[in-house]
């Protein structure tokens, strides 16, 4: 016979109690997790579509409209990034990498085919290098290419075969799989950054717009340390004007502001109340107990327990009850987390880099993207859920048995 | 010389305006049996509660065992009890959660003295003492009224205690299952040679007593060799 064996017995002898004390902590923190879990899930959907690119932050600028829709074209939210801006964004605090990029369309009567020319950097050609499923990685002094799979497949193009953009023939240098997983804006021809820009400098579609020369860009890849992101996507909108488009995972948060505010702010509250409802549950639980057992206390007492051995007592059976309805509560969690499995939220995307082009039908399919993402367990939020719990139940023990009452008018015959 | 393992000198206690004890003294002899009787309403539980330190005097001052009650702190005063004092209620003041042999267990959770084993065997020894060694895993609700004040005196004597404090020990029970609940806790006293004070109600069991203790309005009225 110990504490523990006595406390279990007791805990046992008044199930009810103890059911509605387990419940009451196993509420609290089942609501604590899983609305944490869905606003965790709900924050990364936000940042998914922006993360596939492989970047914090997409600046591009909108363009006008070539006089004709033939040859190398630069999409309409693609126009000239001018160098000094660049340069200034690349000084911007918080501003941890900039990868340059040309986007562009090459437009003919009976095809068409969209091409990314991209920085040597982690976000550029070393992404492409990860998603490589055939042939050699694109180094930044080559003159070739990487074809989508998708792309590849569609046109019967295979490693070590050659394929002409602007009216130069390019080889083959491999096949990567940019659809699935890869941290790459979609293109369906991919070529180091700068034989785009030769292509660009001398593409008369292209010069008819803009001043394109051969050091130029048309898009950039930010990445940015997270603290600064609002600050850095303000400066370079205000940089850039009115045609400036600065696309981050900020866009999304307008779209899904609802449910972001549900997820996060309604969450909270939800949960802050839930909490403060078994709070008091268990301290109700925890004074009825007490009273109900003032006489069982005293009989302690006249046995020879001092105040802070039944203290203990109390305590250690809170906690165990504690324990216990954390554990329900994250199992439940765990439980339901694992029967929704996951969230799908479909976005619009703020940013033109459809590489199908926008006046080709099947495009608007590409306009929007579903983002799925598993909801996964906060363990960080399940283990402040579980300390906040424990402490109630030692705090309701320890509040409630401040000081040594003088038990002999509960046990004398008189 | 006869030593002296309670003693009583001029307490007194109130509870708001009425006063129940009003100047008590007496002593009380290592290993004797005295009776405190009295009508209800005398003072004579109140002074059982003084004594064993669950009540706090207003004045005088108590001596258990050589200790001065008021000299010590609330942990110190447990302490006493669990190593000096044996209780038996009137109510039997059973934990109802737990068996026969785990609430005589009870008092003997802090004797870091005694290894476990040790006390186990004391606690199943005190209970075929009292008639109960086939009864030790029932609950209270499972045994009767005698059985239940059994399982109390084996609790009381569990930690070998020199003080036996009854309070009204037969009240709730009927005259033979009472009498017999008697002999038992006379014959347990004896045996283990503890200083047993009882309050009671009833002259058969104060007549037993090498003691008498009579109380009248929070006073002694007789004492009585």
């Amino acid at each position: 016979m110990s504490i523990l064996r006595y406390a279990w017995r007791e805990l046992a002898f008044r199930r009810s109690r103890s059911l509605i004390a387990i419940l009451s902590s196993a509420v609290a923190v089942l609501a604590a997790v899983l609305l944490t879990a869905l606003a965790a899930s709900y924050a990364r959907a936000v940042r998914a579509p922006i993360e596939t690119v492989g970047a914090d932050v997409i600046v591009q600028i909108n363009g006008d409209i070539p006089p004709k829709l033939e040859g190398l074209v630069f999409p309409h939210p693609n126009a000239l990034v001018p160098t000094a801006a660049v340069a200034a964004i690349r000084a911007m605090e918080g501003v941890i990498s900039l990868t340059r990029a040309v986007y562009m369309w090459e437009l003919a009567p009976d095809h068409y085919q969209s091409i990314l020319g991209i920085d040597d950097s982690e976000a550029g050609l070393g992404s492409l290098a990860s998603r490589l499923i055939d042939g050699k990685a694109l180094r930044a002094g080559d003159q070739a290419v990487l074809l989508d799979s998708d792309f590849a497949a569609k046109q019967n193009l295979k490693t070590g075969a050659s394929i002409g953009v602007g009216g130069t023939k390019f080889p083959v240098l491999g096949i990567v799989d940019a659809a699935r997983g890869g941290k790459v804006v979609r293109a369906d021809v991919y070529m180091p950054l700068a034989p785009a820009q030769v292509l660009s400098a001398a593409a008369p579609m292209v010069q008819a717009l803009y001043p394109f020369g051969r050091d130029d860009a048309n898009l950039l890849l930010v990445k940015v340390d997270r603290q600064h992101l609002e600050g850095v996507v303000d400066k370079v909108a205000m940089l850039l004007g009115k045609k400036g488009i600065v696309s981050s995972e900020l866009s999304f948060r307008e779209a899904l502001s609802g449910v972001l505010f549900l997820s996060q702010r309604m969450g909270l509250i939800v949960a802050a109340v839930i909490g403060a409802f078994a709070a008091a549950f268990v301290f109700r639980a925890t004074a009825s107990a007490i009273q109900e057992r003032r006489r069982e206390l005293a009989v302690l007492q006249a046995i020879g327990w001092s105040w802070r051995h039944i203290r203990q007592q109390v305590l250690l059976e809170n906690a165990m009850l504690a324990i216990a309805g954390v554990a329900l509560g994250i199992l439940l969690a765990v439980a339901i987390a694992g029967l929704l499995g996951h969230i799908s939220v479909t976005l619009d995307l703020p940013w033109d880099l459809s590489s199908t082009p926008h006046f080709i039908p099947e495009a608007t399919l590409n306009r929007t993207q579903t983002v799925t993402v598993p909801i996964g367990i906060p363990w960080q939020a399940a283990a402040i859920a579980a300390g906040g719990s424990l402490f109630v139940g030692l705090a309701a023990a320890v509040l409630l048995l401040t000081s040594a009452p003088q038990p002999w008018s509960l046990l004398h015959s008189e | 010389m006869t030593e002296t393992a309670i003693q009583v000198d001029g307490v007194k206690k109130h509870y708001g305006a009425l006063e129940v004890l009003r100047g008590v003294s007496f002593s009380v002899p290592a290993g004797s049996f005295s009776a405190i009787i009295g009508k209800s309403g005398s003072g004579k539980s109140t002074l059982l509660g003084v004594v064993s330190g669950l009540e706090k005097a207003d004045a005088g001052r108590v001596v258990v065992q050589g200790h001065d009650l008021s000299s010590l702190d609330e942990a110190g005063m447990a302490d006493l009890r669990r190593r000096a004092i044996g209780f038996v209620f009137q109510g039997f003041n059973l934990i109802p959660s737990l068996s026969a042999l785990e609430n005589t267990l009870l008092p003997t959770f802090f004797d870091k003295a005694t290894p476990v084993a040790a006390r186990h065997r004391r606690a199943v020894g005190l209970l075929a003492q009292v008639g109960l060694g086939d009864r030790m895993h029932h609950r209270p609700s499972e045994l009767s009224g005698g059985e239940q004040q059994r399982v109390a005196m084996a609790r009381a004597l569990v930690n070998e205690p020199s003080i036996l404090l009854a309070d009204e020990p037969t009240g709730n029970l009927d005259v033979e299952t009472g009498a017999a609940i008697l002999e038992l806790l006379l014959d347990m006293s004896r045996a283990h040679a503890t200083t047993l004070v009882v309050v009671t109600h009833d002259p058969d069991i104060a007549a037993k007593a090498d003691t008498i203790i009579e109380m009248k309005d929070g006073r002694i009225q007789h004492d009585v060799a």
